[in-house]
């Protein structure tokens, strides 16, 4: 058993005792559908004056059993946490071995001043958190583990020992209200919005009975069918802006990247939220490059977004800006990489027969999706014989403006620390690869490539997404990029 | 030296000689199957009652009575000359694919495990395939089909050269 008393002799803490507080939330957030369902079923069964009480009591019980069983004690060496009420737990992890801390709090937590703390150790499952601390003790367990300062014992009541904490460094980045232009462009997000609709709506499935959709389908055919489109899209738009802007602000909400010295050497840290905030700290050492995205309608305002490439860590590609600026964003990875030219340097095109091939591939769907239409038109009668042709004419417009695109944005560079790789035909994406973090080649020809003179080069890392492909790149400069960026690995097959 | 464009030179050593064996045999299974379905192909084109489906069958049956014979005749040769491997002191480079080209290098130092696999026909021809894993997904690299013999010389000369090199390997 464990000593009610918060700090016990050999130095264990207790949780803060508002976890109390926040446990219940978190576990009616967590488990409402069956706790909904419970409490129906049961209510159904005993009475709702029974079920309710029966049911909050519970939650409240189940709330407390973490802060009773657990403690955590930082030793010189490692950081220990015991846990669990049947399965006594007992996980260690070496203070070396720390490589990321972060803070979640959300809004209960942060109405009860408290926060959640994960703790990465670069091991993939497992990992360690403390579902919460007071928001300063937390704070003093990050120092502790990320800038070796093993003073974690609670601070001493009263103003006399109270220590200011060390004014906050300089910010690489902080949001910028204006960023919130480039919210509605984001379609993605659209996409994401309205699939939470579609889910929403299908709980309400009396609403789509037979009958009423055929009288709204008479309703439609009545009416102008232009008209009503157009009312749709400003309906539409008017709806979409202020979503798109309020959920871009309630997500990034005082988001700022500063860089501080952790004990082995520098780390980022970034704070963002509005009502769920959250604290990351990345350890610099970790980051093996950046991913510079414009997407489509952000892109052609004028915005890109920031990820940067990290090894482990849960995840490896962490979002570093949402949709700001390109200037900003070009400069804060030039910042992260430490290298201008990382950001900045022209890449080289991938020439003629990356060009053609571009240009045959889109001419193809082209050709299949006329061929269809074709076959549409003649086996069925609801289908005017002008569909195929119009494919034809809209296809093929479309289909010259993205192959065009995605010649122009396919490219590689070397800098004096990085590989870059520009792809992507509606997103343009700009990787940074450090060359450190290069742990292998590939070099792929399939039989068309073999003709153009083409390869896929692909760098393996265990950075990001675990992979840097190059596509369609002039096998004979394949060769000599792997050449230059890893000279050590590859000049022994190079002839 | 750098004037002329490099090309990535031919990995030095070959594949077991009993790797086209090896490969003909599994093609044979592989084929045996095939034209199994084939046969079940041309009796429902025959017997069952013809429409426009009949002339599909036949053509899935011819395909599935082709396909299997490249890989019965030419292919285990042409693989035998493409496939090369070598182990240096300082990376492994495979080069693979018979209509594809694929040449893979992954230096030692960020070697994570060298594992060794034999399956019951390879066994029967004494073969072993030597896997190489680093810390990315997409970087493993396997030696398929070597000598018993020098699959174990590799395996123990890559668990002596990764071994020796320091750092994560990431």
């Amino acid at each position: 058993m464990t000593s009610p008393s918060p700090a016990a002799p050999e130095g264990w803490q207790r949780l803060d005792p508002r976890t109390l507080g926040t446990q219940p939330f978190s576990i009616a957030v967590r488990a409402a559908i069956p706790a909904l369902a419970g409490v129906i079923g049961f209510g159904q069964a005993i009475g709702f004056g029974y079920a309710i009480p029966i049911m909050l009591v519970g939650v409240v019980v189940a709330g407390a059993i973490p802060w009773a069983t657990t403690t955590y004690r930082v030793t010189p060496t490692h950081l220990e946490i015991r846990r669990g009420l049947l399965n006594r737990q007992t996980v260690t992890a070496r203070l070396d071995r720390v490589r990321s801390v972060d803070l979640e709090a959300d809004v209960f937590h942060r109405v009860l001043g408290v926060t959640k703390v994960s703790v990465g150790t670069g091991v993939d499952e497992g990992g360690l958190s403390l579902d919460s601390l007071g928001v300063q003790a937390a704070e003093r367990l990050r120092a502790a583990l990320l800038h070796g300062e093993h003073d974690v014992s609670p601070a001493p009541q009263g103003s006399a020992g109270y220590v200011p904490p060390p004014p906050a460094p300089p910010a690489i980045v902080g949001l910028d209200w204006s960023w919130v232009r480039f919210a509605p462009l984001n379609i993605a997000n659209l996409a994401v919005v309205l699939g939470a609709i579609g889910a929403l709506a299908s709980q309400f499935d009396t609403l789509f009975e037979g009958e009423r959709i055929e009288a709204a389908w008479h309703w439609l055919r009545d009416t102008d069918i232009p008209l009503v489109l157009a009312l749709v899209v400003v309906g539409g738009l008017v709806l979409w802006v202020p979503v798109a802007c309020v959920g871009y602000l309630v997500r990034w909400f005082g988001l700022s990247v500063t860089r501080e010295q952790g004990k082995e050497g520098p780390t980022l840290r970034r704070v963002y939220g509005l009502l769920t905030q959250r604290a990351t700290t990345i350890e610099e050492a970790k980051i093996r490059g950046t991913v510079v995205r414009r997407r489509a309608l952000v892109g052609l305002a004028g915005g890109a977004e920031l990820c940067v490439l990290t090894i482990g860590l849960e995840r490896n590609e962490t979002h570093l800006l949402p949709s700001a600026p390109r200037a900003v964003v070009d400069a804060t990875a030039a910042d992260v990489l430490g290298e201008a030219a990382a950001v900045t340097a022209p890449t080289v095109p991938h020439g003629w027969n990356a060009r053609r091939r571009a240009h045959l591939r889109n001419l193809r769907a082209v050709l299949y999706g006329t061929t269809g239409a074709a076959i549409a038109a003649w086996r069925l009668d609801a289908v005017t014989g002008w569909l195929p042709l119009g494919v034809l004419v809209i296809g093929l417009p479309i289909a010259f403006v993205l192959a065009e695109l995605r010649y122009h944005r396919l490219g590689h560079a070397l800098t004096e620390r990085y590989l870059i790789s520009g792809t992507g035909t509606t997103t343009a994406a700009r990787t940074a690869l450090e060359l450190d973090g290069i742990i292998g080649w590939r070099i792929h020809q399939s039989l068309f490539d073999r003709r153009l003179g083409l390869a896929q080069l692909t760098a393996t890392t265990a950075a990001g997404s675990e992979r840097v492909v190059v596509p369609d790149v002039p096998l004979d400069e394949a060769i000599a990029l792997v050449g230059r960026a890893t000279p050590a690995m590859a000049a022994e097959f190079l002839q | 030296m750098t004037q002329r464009p490099l090309a990535l030179r031919e990995p030095a050593r070959r594949v077991s000689v009993r790797a086209p064996a090896y490969w003909r045999v599994q093609a044979a299974v592989g084929a045996a199957v095939a034209w199994a379905l084939a046969a079940v192909a041309v009796v429902v084109a025959v017997a069952a009652t013809h429409g426009w489906w009949t002339p599909l069958l036949w053509i899935a049956a011819a395909v599935l009575v082709l396909a299997p014979i490249a890989a019965l005749t030419v292919v285990p040769a042409i693989r035998f000359r493409v496939h090369r491997w070598e182990v240096t002191e300082i990376a492994v480079h495979v080069r693979y694919g018979w209509i594809s080209r694929t040449d893979e290098i992954v230096p030692l130092s960020r070697v994570q495990t060298v594992d060794s696999t034999v399956g019951p026909l390879m066994r029967a021809f004494g073969l072993r395939t030597v896997t190489v894993q680093t810390a990315s997904s997409h970087g493993t690299v396997a030696i398929a089909c070597l000598d018993d013999a020098v699959a174990t010389e590799v395996v123990a000369h890559l668990v002596a050269v990764t071994s020796a090199s320091a750092g994560d390997a990431t």
